[in-house]
């Protein structure tokens, strides 16, 4: 189960990338946060660590609530369908199967390496970790390649919900207070990138990341 | 040795007061925020000088429950952070003036500048003077905020993509 919710993660990080309508790759990123939540409360029933239900609360209020509403308000003000990308969808589903069985190896070989102590080597933190580090590969990639200042945004969502993940298995006593502060960050700095997207759009007229070369060398 | 101590707080304090305090009162008299400014950071600058002499002196000061400690490092970047700081803000009274007077802004954002600026300098302190690696992440974080938003403050084409990817860069 652990592992299917995990997989539906990446499923929808690459749907939130991809749907070419702003609309419904909002709607993937939200369903996403869902899942997000719903795996931490699986993890702290599972491990048991309590704390990691305050981390879900902190998870859906902040990821599956604010970011959420925010990106559709500034939505409305924005063209519906994307600006076209230079990549297709073909070349993202590949990469993204090759990203992922990549992560899968390396940390099924070196687990014993990468985790901080040795009661967290084994199942479920590796398949966690290398979930976590694909969706942070995929929220790079996103980054880097959208043509469309709104789906960088969403690229820059998507990793910090790697980030969030990660620490499930990096840093599981992170006290709350901190997760807190943390995810307030995100929320702002979310929230200050879709009002300067919103004043592009207002200045320029479109979103296209490639009308910003104004300042080339 | 190691004593608790006002002073951090009265650091990270004075700064973030003047912020909020800048925006009410800018409301009526915008010019005069640049004003209140200068006087808010010169406050500041001379708790950092209390603060550098005591340290100076081997004391280490603690408050909020060892959430704030300034040994010698600290006190040589809070002191870097005021003088820079308050040249800033000096400085930045006199150029936004002519900018004003030239047309390029107007006076009512005046007090919006000044507020972030106050917050930026607030923020770079509290980084200085955190004891707890997760605050440290997210005050500098916060420092990342108020300067991206002093980047976008002319709200020009180009002002906002420099904005725009410094967010990107930083966040």
């Amino acid at each position: 189960m652990l592992q299917g919710l995990s997989l539906a993660l990446v499923a929808t990080s690459l749907t939130a990338l991809e749907i070419r309508q702003l609309k419904y790759a909002v709607m993937a990123y939200f369903a996403q946060a869902l899942l997000l939540a719903a795996l931490l409360i699986a993890y702290a029933a599972l491990l048991p660590n309590h704390t990691l239900y305050l981390w879900s609360a902190t998870v859906l209020v902040t990821k599956a609530g604010i970011i959420p509403l925010l990106l559709w308000h500034y939505l409305k003000r924005m063209p519906a369908t994307e600006t076209p990308n230079a990549l297709g969808f073909g070349l993202s589903l590949l990469t993204g199967a090759a990203v992922l069985a990549g992560f899968f190896r390396l940390v099924d070989g070196h687990m014993s390496w990468l985790a901080p102590f040795p009661e967290i080597a084994g199942e479920p933190y590796g398949t966690n970790l290398s979930v976590a580090f694909t969706i942070l590969a995929f929220g790079l990639y996103g980054l880097l390649s959208r043509r469309d200042a709104l789906k960088a945004v969403i690229g820059v969502c998507l990793i910090e919900n790697a980030v969030h993940l990660s620490l499930v298995s990096l840093a599981p006593s992170l006290p709350e207070t901190a997760m807190i502060g943390v995810v307030t960050d995100v929320v702002l700095s979310v929230w200050i990138l879709l009002i300067i997207v919103a004043g592009i759009h207002e200045k320029v007229g479109s979103t296209d990341m490639r009308e910003m070369a104004k300042l080339w060398g | 040795m190691e004593s608790n101590s006002v002073l951090p707080w009265l650091i990270i304090g004075v700064p973030a007061l003047a912020a909020g305090a800048k925006v009410l009162l800018g409301r009526k008299r915008p010019q005069s925020a640049g004003l209140a400014a200068i006087a808010g950071v010169t406050i500041t600058l001379g708790l950092v000088l209390v603060l550098a002499g005591r340290v100076v002196q081997g004391e280490k000061l603690i408050a909020w429950n060892g959430q704030l400690y300034a040994d010698g490092l600290s006190a040589l970047v809070t002191l870097v952070i005021g003088v820079a700081g308050l040249a800033a803000t000096v400085f930045s009274y006199r150029y936004l003036r002519n900018d004003v007077a030239a047309g390029k802004t107007v006076a009512e954002r005046l007090p919006f500048y000044f507020s972030l600026d106050a917050l930026f300098i607030c923020t770079m302190l509290w980084a200085t003077l955190t004891n707890n690696l997760i605050m440290l992440y997210v005050v500098v974080e916060a420092t990342t905020l108020a300067s991206a938003l002093l980047v976008t403050f002319y709200w020009k084409r180009e002002s906002l993509e420099a904005g725009f990817k410094y967010l990107l860069l930083r966040s």
